[in-house]
């Protein structure tokens, strides 16, 4: 489940900037697929790190291809569209 | 709104053999190389007031926790005493040992012991001046040599983000095990090159070893009172190998962790326990940030550890570096407001998002105070006045006890 989140810029009316950040049962569900995924596999540790940088950037409405594993990539990207 | 690059900090990689990172510094942030310091006072402050160990100031709560542990934390934590009773022993000795070769005044020993100890795994290395002003007074006797090697051994990523939790505790204690035994090795290769090594076990501390990490170039203070490193935050463990080889010392390096912490916050207003205070103090002669340990020690104790003000943190989240070049780019706090950094769950308690935070009777945060002794004349006290001038008995019984704790002496570990 997403939340939209508000930001005020001083000296104008409210602006409605919705941001898609994840939320706890978004996250949870994120995490357990990485887990199944690549828990048994070298790179997890690497791929878990990813993981966290590119919801952050998701959450700030930044792009983070490029920035992260393609693998980490698609797996933000299915969980943030199905949420 | 963008924010213009002041200098850019170059470091090494993570890991041994990884390349090194460049970590942008924003003007706004630039404060100063290290810690805002009053040498004058860091001097004053130590000859008249010298800091000593948790372990003895704060025996009475130490003890106390014992009997506050879940069982599983109090069985790990006496499985991770017998696996440090070795290498607290044999780091006890290590400076008296002798050196295995004869020093060969043309070879490059700093760059040799930190590629040495990169090598064994510690992920920062450092050197600097051995400043006794931050040495236990229990301690002052027994540290030796004039030259400190920094160390900090990366705690697990995966454990730690499971804070406050029995894993982070296995990563938290494991990790001093895994550095205690590393800077044994160490310090062989030192004494092998022809020098004296001193190993301060992390797991039997000599003093408060940050400044000595911050004076070293290896991070800067963070908000919540740990050491921020540019690739692990808070998640760095730290112990130190005094030397007599003649190494070249580090310079402090401003990362912009000083301004940046006060603009961040996460840990501040995350902490369960209210522990952290918001504004900067003068304390010994250092500018920083103050914990209140009677509201941190009891949630601490309870919830495995606690630390969710490491955990909180972007810095150890993400890496020194994307959280910079966010700021840069943005003006923002990477992750800060979002339920991925600032969420957690406490036992018993449930889970808590950004906003929202739990709540703790009064009974929760009353803990025994003061070294053994003193808890003792405390709770002394408490019966006389409720009731009265005790009978033989009670007095002997109150005796006994004093006696147990006096003949006990000064303990190294928490036994």
């Amino acid at each position: 489940m997403t939340h939209a989140r508000f930001l005020y810029l001083p000296g104008k009316t409210f602006n409605l900037l919705r941001i898609m950040m994840f939320q706890k049962d978004t996250l949870d569900a994120l995490f357990a697929e990485l887990e199944t995924s690549y828990r048994q596999t070298p790179e997890y540790d690497q791929l878990l790190r990813e993981t966290h940088l590119g919801i952050a950037l998701s959450d700030a409405d930044r792009d983070f291809d490029g920035q992260v594993d393609q693998r980490v990539s698609s797996l933000i990207k299915k969980h943030r569209d199905d949420s | 709104m963008a924010k213009s690059v002041n200098h850019v900090v170059t470091r090494p990689g993570r890991k041994h053999g990884d390349p090194e990172t460049a970590i942008p510094v924003a003007e706004d942030l630039v404060t100063t190389p290290g810690s805002p310091t009053i040498d004058g006072d860091v001097s004053y402050y130590s000859r008249e007031y010298p800091i000593e160990s948790q372990t003895i100031e704060k025996a009475a709560d130490r003890e106390w926790g014992w009997t506050v542990y879940i069982k599983e934390v109090y069985d790990y934590r006496k499985k991770h005493d017998e696996v440090s009773e070795p290498l607290i022993e044999a780091a006890w000795v290590s400076g008296d040992i002798e050196p295995t070769a004869e020093p060969d005044p043309e070879h490059d020993v700093t760059t040799d012991i930190r590629e040495k100890a990169r090598e064994l795994g510690f992920g920062e290395v450092g050197f600097t001046r051995y400043d006794r002003r931050y040495t236990y007074q229990s301690k002052k006797g027994w540290a030796k040599f004039n030259h400190a090697i920094c160390l900090a051994l990366e705690q697990d990523y995966w454990q730690t983000q499971t804070i406050p939790s029995l894993e982070a505790e296995f990563a938290h204690f494991g990790t001093y095990e895994i550095a205690g035994a590393l800077a044994l090795d160490l310090a062989e290769h030192i004494r092998s090159l022809g020098y004296h090594a001193q190993v301060h076990s992390p797991n039997d501390n000599s003093g408060a070893f940050i400044p000595l990490f911050v004076e070293a170039g290896l991070g800067q203070l963070g908000a919540n009172g740990q050491l921020l490193s540019p690739h692990f935050g808070s998640r760095a463990r730290l112990m130190l190998i005094t030397t007599d080889a003649p190494v070249v010392h580090d310079e402090p390096v401003d990362y912009g962790i000083n301004k940046f912490c006060e603009e961040c916050q996460v840990c501040v207003v995350r902490c369960p326990a209210r522990a952290l205070l918001r504004e900067k103090v003068w304390y010994r002669g250092v500018k920083k940030n103050k914990l209140v340990y009677d509201r941190c020690r009891p949630v601490m104790v309870t919830y495995e550890g606690c630390a969710v003000c490491m955990k909180v943190c972007p810095v150890q989240r993400y890496g020194m570096k994307p959280v910079m070049e966010h700021y840069i780019e943005t003006g923002e706090i990477l992750g800060k407001g979002t339920p991925n950094l600032e969420g957690y769950e406490l036992r018993g308690k449930g889970y808590f998002g950004p906003g929202k935070l739990p709540h703790f009777t009064r009974e929760e945060f009353e803990i025994p105070h003061g070294t053994k002794e003193e808890h003792l004349f405390h709770q002394f006290k408490e019966k006389l006045e409720k009731n009265g001038t005790p009978d033989a008995e009670e007095a002997l019984e109150f005796a006994n006890e004093l006696k147990r704790v006096v003949e006990a002496g000064v303990s190294r570990t928490d036994e």
